[in-house]
């Protein structure tokens, strides 16, 4: 069930009104949001629910122990047995087979003959998220820094909560999990928000990032020879637009959900193509994540309180573990790991010049420009099918050739639409929030249905007929 | 606060909603309705929003998919959405299937597969006519002079490769779709040789490299596709490669090929090409001539090259390299340049495209464009009256340069494009085309082939995209795509052939021919499988093929899996065979013993697998059956010796126990005859053991083990190097003796290899042969059928150049078992046929993992697998349709 789908809009509603209806008694509206993300999860498969709901016996438990106990080793235990396991389930689920067949390459290229066996398991949807939200949960409790005598059901409810259950925000316990015992309230300008924002989200996510997706960034990778190195320019561009307005369209949606829910949770971006340079660029894009790293993997391994040199070493495990985070396969580990060779030397470079106490007019563009294309290169091995076909992407880029027959017009006027997307000051963006949220009902229902008929519209027009011409 | 300000977020969803409803109802444009059916009383619109089906909903379009069981099985004829009629007198397409070869096979019926999945068709070529009769019949229809030709490869009568030129668009610049017509069409015709490559590609850094050489970096490519057309003149492949001051090179894989043609261009100021095999020289060619035209140059290549290198010094215009076995066979030019079009083809230089093709010249000419003529279509940047101008000039291009040569055109394949909602939706323009493409041909005497309808029709793009078979741009098809493509293309011009050929002429087709002969033994297999009783004992009687024990170990383990198995039979007596433990037996020798065998005539009374082991005294033999075995089912062994006057003692013990000895004193020996002994024992593993006494000799055959349970029971019995005549030369009253005890109720005869090496075999006599042995196999047991299996593939060598040539006797042999088969009302399978026809054993070697051996006689491990395989789906799919409608 995908957000930008009529069957969740119409769930939504359901689960809406069902969880109005019973908000002010605990019990039932946990019940309500905990049978609503059962099911929106099971629509997908059922069968990882079993997982999830071991993960919350896994953090209700341990969660007990270490309020219980005192002893800082067998708390620390504690918690490192149930971190373990989840992460665990996360490598075995996920990158058991990545880690299999790179075993068996490496033993075969040391000469042993080896068959290595192909692991049929299903990768759970969300896994990735569920499973640092988890983990979050725990080391907060051992920090003291929520609570650890939550119910089974309210564990339940925060892991499966069903805006951020596929793709995040990785929502902390305090932003959500804390908040279930506080009867929740809706104000109707927070309401109106929320819907707004969901209406956004699904715009951008139709207009725009599948339009850029469906029209030029899939078929230049699919096969970046048949195309000019102008257009696989563009389509990496383009590519690094359509990410942004796919992922954040997703954010949207699930905040706006959430805070429709009475939840309001923490933003996952901010404008992270404004960053004058890499280390601002993770602090602006998928938020949740880069805080999530650094909280639970970098301030633990020293973060930089250590010697300038463990300082780095953090730096770059942090990155390309990051990187590996988002898919089973070296080539994410090789996007993170970039990203972290990049971050360390610009620590060091800021450690020999000093970092910049402001950038004026020229620095701040040279720097937006300069981590701009960093950023769009770099996903090149994050988009590509395997590194080979990145590399190829990269060759087709040097070539230098000329043309952009491949671009219509309606691709460029979404590019286009993009960017004027993305510069859109946020202050606009609000004031529109606002203006919906103090119209009369009818004129509010007016633009939801006249948006949704013009996303009808438009999704019937002919995208590009994407066909290789070299002449 | 008012209730409409606390509840304003639930009445903004209703009100909303109602909107929506509201709007629905309303006599309004269908853009404006958010639930279109709605007005139309229909709430299928909100009910599949409230509740979304689980399941995946089929396109409307979509054909059932069939299971993997529906689809691997015989191809049912009856489904009219899927199958277009074949043409009058062709093949059913199950034959057409199998004459690919049984090791091709499994990968075609994948694709067989594939393409109910993706409501591919089977569509006919439409053949045109190249001259009419006085009574206004066709005469002479378009593809006549290419199956002609491909019937003089098949009688052998034809010395020269028979070619075929296939240009298209970027479809074919891949390779992948003509690979698959190439492979299919040498694996049925043989290999004339790679054929022409490009010295580069056209593209320099796009596509695959498997049609070009190996080019160093300097050379200038000039293509039709260049924007303002060519900068040198260009020849039929629509490409050149040019050299001006640095020396450039080119490499090109000559492996198996004899002859290398250059195709250039001569110039005044012309430079020259060197050319070395392996390193050494083979020849220099000067380009410089007064006259710019085409040219060509023909060089032996050394035996066993493997490297063709080509240095260009100066201005030289090369347009590539044709490499060819120097012998008969298909070859198959793939001249595919991405963007193609008809009207970019007719930017070709008019006379160096015909001295070319017509040098060239092919029997067929395969023109595989329009999809870029259909692109443009969509565009409106041509109309149909322009391509087909286009098209009409290109084919009488064609038809000037080789009037001789067969044309067939093709539509172009569907293409799509993708909505803004990420649907995708077929492309406007490919029926159009398709349209002027048909007429064209038809008109002009050409065949065509709709590969539009084949690949599913106009709506085709949706299931083809969502099975993963086109590449993103939805024009182009992925590597399995293409493949299909070649699949139904290939399958279409062997309907095409055999249909042509009237079906009958199929000298030698594959599968199982008179299967009624079985119809007791399959009776007995019925009973078998129904009732869970019984045995059904069969015999392999052969000669190397048989001895190996690969094939009838293969077989016996399919037939197993549906019947069960009742023991693994007879073994000859001998030295320990590795052969045998697969199938869990061992034997051994132990002291003195001589094995002779029948090819060496010593005597005429044989054990069943025409040898006798002879022990001097203090020597003993040893059977070990079922030895991994843990069972406790009873077994029946028996031991097969030669009883004569004046032979040794000898004892027979049993898992160590002595059961007898002999010769017994019941009886005395009067004259030499063979014996069976029988044994019984609780259990399913044991060792038959026989010690010789002397004071004599003692000649042991051989043992077997049964199992008392149900099954069937396949005896292999096989005389590397025999015949038909050695079984013939035995004493045939102790070989019925023998079989007799045997109780086979099916007799496999599989010879004919090594009388197809006899170059002067003698059919009288091979007729005569089994004749005798008929009567012997006959006597042994009245009610057993049998079926014989035709000679593998064999070559041999004319020791000139390592060339291989077809064994002397094969086509004779084959045609005389096949009636010795229906004279003696046995059931006949061609094994060269399930190989793939004439020249298969080659192929076979040739493959990735060799299924044959060097000696172009026997096959590898694999081999024998992948022929038992075939086999035994033929044996078994017989079976089958012997059974009455509710039992199959």
């Amino acid at each position: 069930m995908l957000f930008h789908s009529l069957q969740f809009l119409a769930f939504f509603a359901v689960v809406f009104f069902g969880y109005w209806l019973v908000a002010r008694w605990r019990l039932p509206r946990l019940w309500v949001l905990l049978g609503a993300s059962v099911a929106f999860y099971a629509a997908w498969n059922p069968w990882p629910l079993l997982l999830f709901a071991a993960y919350a016996v896994i953090n209700r438990v341990t969660s007990r122990v270490l309020e219980r106990v005192t002893r800082p080793a067998a708390r620390k235990a504690a918690l490192a047995a149930a971190v373990t396991l989840q992460l665990g389930c996360l490598c075995l689920f996920k990158y058991g087979n990545l880690f299999l067949g790179t075993s068996g390459w490496l033993l075969r290229r040391l000469g042993i003959e080896v068959q290595t066996p192909v692991l049929d398991l299903v990768l759970p949807l969300g896994l990735s998220f569920v499973t640092f939200q988890a983990i979050s949960y725990l080391v907060d409790v051992y920090r003291g820094q929520v609570s650890g005598r939550h119910s089974l059901l309210a564990h339940l409810t925060y892991l499966l909560f069903f805006p951020t259950v596929v793709s995040g925000p990785i929502v902390r316990a305090k932003d959500l999990l804390e908040r279930f015992d506080q009867p929740p309230s809706l104000d109707p300008v927070d309401g109106a928000q929320g819907l707004f924002r969901m209406a956004m989200g699904i715009a951008k996510k139709l207009l725009l990032a599948d339009v850029l997706a469906a029209g030029l960034v899939n078929p230049v990778f699919a096969d970046p020879t048949l195309y000019t190195s102008a257009e696989c320019v563009i389509a990496a561009v383009a590519y690094s637009l359509q990410l942004y307005f796919d992922f954040s369209a997703y954010s949207d949606v699930a905040i706006g959900a959430a805070r429709m829910f009475g939840f309001p949770l923490p933003e996952n971006f901010d404008k992270p193509y404004h960053a004058r340079n890499l280390f601002e660029f993770w602090n602006r894009w998928h938020i949740s994540l880069s805080t999530w790293l650094r909280d639970y993997f970098y301030i633990p391994l020293g973060g930089n309180r250590g010697s300038k040199l463990q300082t780095l070493r953090n730096l770059f495990l942090v990155m390309t573990l990051g990187g590996l985070w988002h898919g089973a396969g070296w080539r994410f580990a090789l996007w993170g790991g970039i990203h972290g060779g990049l971050l360390v030397l610009l620590r060091i470079w800021w450690w020999i010049r000093g970092r910049p106490k402001s950038y004026g007019i020229v620095g701040t563009t040279f720097g937006i420009a300069t981590t701009f294309s960093l950023v769009v290169l770099t996903r090149i091995f994050f988009r590509a099918n395997d590194v080979p076909q990145a590399l190829t992407f990269f060759d087709r880029l040097l070539e230098f050739t000329p043309g952009l027959a491949n671009v219509s017009p309606l691709l460029w006027a979404t590019l286009i639409g993009a960017g004027l997307a993305y510069l859109t000051p946020r202050s606009l963006f609000d004031r529109g929030a606002e203006l919906f949220a103090h119209a009369p009902i009818p004129a509010r229902a007016v633009a939801l249905v006249g948006l949704g008929l013009l996303l009808r519209q438009v999704s019937g027009i002919e995208v590009q007929p994407y066909i290789y011409f070299q002449f | 606060m008012s209730f409409g300000r606390r509840h304003a977020t639930g009445l903004t969803l209703l009100t909303t909603l109602a909107l929506a409803i509201l709007l629905s109802l309303l006599p309004l444009p269908d853009p404006l309705r958010p639930f279109q059916r709605l007005k139309d009383g229909s709430a299928e619109d909100l009910t599949a929003i409230l509740f979304p089906s689980t399941g995946k909903q089929p396109l409307p379009e979509n054909p059932a998919v069939p299971t993997e069981e529906e689809a691997t099985a015989a191809l049912d004829p009856a489904e009219p959405e899927v199958e277009a009629p074949s043409q009058p007198g062709a093949p059913p397409r199950e034959l057409a299937l199998k004459l690919l070869g049984a090791a091709d096979l499994p990968g075609a019926r994948k694709l067989e597969t594939l393409a109910r999945k993706v409501g591919a068709r089977h569509v006919p070529i439409e053949q045109g006519c190249r001259r009419k009769s006085q009574e206004g019949y066709c005469a002479n229809p378009s593809l006549a002079p290419f199956f002609r030709e491909l019937d003089a490869l098949l009688a052998g009568t034809r010395t020269k490769p028979v070619r075929v030129v296939h240009f298209g668009d970027s479809l074919i610049a891949s390779d992948h779709i003509s690979d698959v017509i190439r492979s299919r069409l040498q694996a049925r015709y043989g290999s004339g040789g790679a054929g022409f490559l490009f010295v580069d590609r056209p593209t320099r850094g796009s596509g695959r490299t498997v049609r070009t050489g190996k080019a160093s970096e300097g050379w200038g490519i000039a293509k039709i596709t260049d924007r303002g057309g060519p900068a040198s003149p260009v020849g039929y492949t629509g490409v050149t490669f040019t050299t001006t001051k640095e020396p450039q090179q080119v490499e090109f894989d000559v492996a198996g090929a004899r002859t290398a043609e250059l195709f250039f261009l001569t110039d005044p100021a012309g430079g020259d090409l060197q050319l070395r095999a392996d390193g050494q020289p083979v020849g220099r060619i000067l380009t410089r001539f007064p006259k710019q035209e085409p040219a060509f140059a023909r060089t032996r290549l050394p035996p066993d090259a493997q490297l063709l290198s080509l240095t260009a010094r100066g201005a030289v215009n090369l347009y590539g390299v044709s490499l060819e076995a120097g012998g008969p066979g298909v070859v198959y030019d793939s001249v595919g340049l991405p963007g193609a079009t008809a009207k970019l083809l007719l930017r070709t230089d008019p006379t160096v495209f015909r001295d070319q093709l017509g040098h060239r010249d092919p029997s067929l000419v395969v023109l595989m464009l329009g999809g870029n003529e259909a692109f443009e279509f969509s565009r409106k940047e041509t109309t149909t009256a322009q391509a087909r101008e286009s098209f009409t000039q290109l084919v009488a291009r064609v038809r000037e340069a080789v009037p001789d040569a067969a044309c067939l055109l093709t539509s172009p394949m569907a293409a799509g494009v993708r909505k803004m909602s990420g649907e995708v939706a077929p492309r406007a323009g490919s029926e159009e085309i398709a349209q002027v493409v048909r007429e064209v041909a038809l008109e002009a005497g050409c065949a065509y082939w709709d590969m539009l309808a084949a690949a599913g029709g106009q709506g085709a793009m949706r299931r083809w995209t969502d099975a993963n078979l086109m590449l993103e741009d939805l024009v182009h098809p992925r590597a399995v795509g293409s493949d299909l493509l070649g699949h139904l293309f290939d399958l279409a011009l062997a309907e095409a052939h055999f249909g042509w050929r009237g079906g009958a002429a199929l000298q030698d087709p594959p599968g199982l021919e008179s299967p009624e002969a079985l119809v007791r033994t399959f009776q007995r297999l019925h009973t078998l499988e129904q009732t869970g009783t019984g045995r059904v004992g069969l015999i392999q009687l052969g000669a190397s093929h048989t001895a190996s024990h690969m094939f009838t170990d293969r077989v016996r383990t399919r037939m197993a899996e549906r019947f069960g198995l009742a023991g693994r039979g007879f073994i000859g007596a001998g030295q320990h065979s590795k052969r045998l433990t697969s199938s869990g037996v061992d034997r051994k020798l132990t002291g003195e013993w001589s094995v002779l065998d029948a090819l060496k005539p010593s005597g005429k009374i044989w054990g069943l697998t025409g040898i006798r082991a002879l022990a001097a005294p203090g020597a003993s033999a040893e059977f070990s059956f079922c030895e991994k075995c843990e069972g406790k089912t009873r077994s029946r062994l028996q031991l097969h010796f030669l009883e004569e006057p004046g032979m040794g003692r000898f004892d027979v013990l049993l898992d160590g126990a002595k059961m007898a000895s002999f010769p017994d004193t019941e009886h005395a020996v009067k004259s030499a005859s063979a014996r069976v002994v029988e044994l019984e024992a609780e259990g399913e593993r044991h060792v038959l053991s026989v010690v010789s006494r002397g004071p004599g000799a003692v000649s042991v055959f051989g043992a077997s083990h049964e199992l008392d349970r149900a099954g069937v029971v396949l005896d292999a019995v096989g005389l590397p190097g025999s015949t038909i005549f050695t079984l013939a030369s035995y004493d045939q009253p102790t070989l019925a003796q023998q079989l007799k005890a045997r109780r086979p109720e099916l007799y496999l005869l599989f010879y004919g290899t090594n009388e197809s090496a006899m170059a002067e075999l003698d059919l009288h006599q091979m007729r005569a042969g089994y004749h005798q042995v008929f009567q012997t196999l006959k006597e042994a047991s009245p009610d057993a059928e049998c079926l014989l299996i035709g000679p593998t593939d064999r070559m041999q060598s004319t020791n000139r150049h390592n060339v291989w040539v077809e064994a002397p006797s094969q086509r004779r042999v084959i045609p005389a078992l096949r009636e010795i088969a229906r004279t003696h009302g046995c059931a006949f399978w061609s094994a060269r046929a399930a190989m793939g026809g004439p020249g298969a054993i080659a192929r076979w070697l040739e493959r990735r993992t060799p299924l044959a051996h060097p000696d172009h006689v026997h096959l590898t491990p694999e081999g024998y697998a992948v022929l038992a395989e075939a086999f035994s789906e033929d044996l078994l799919a017989a079976y089958a349709a012997s059974l009455p409608e509710g039992a199959r």
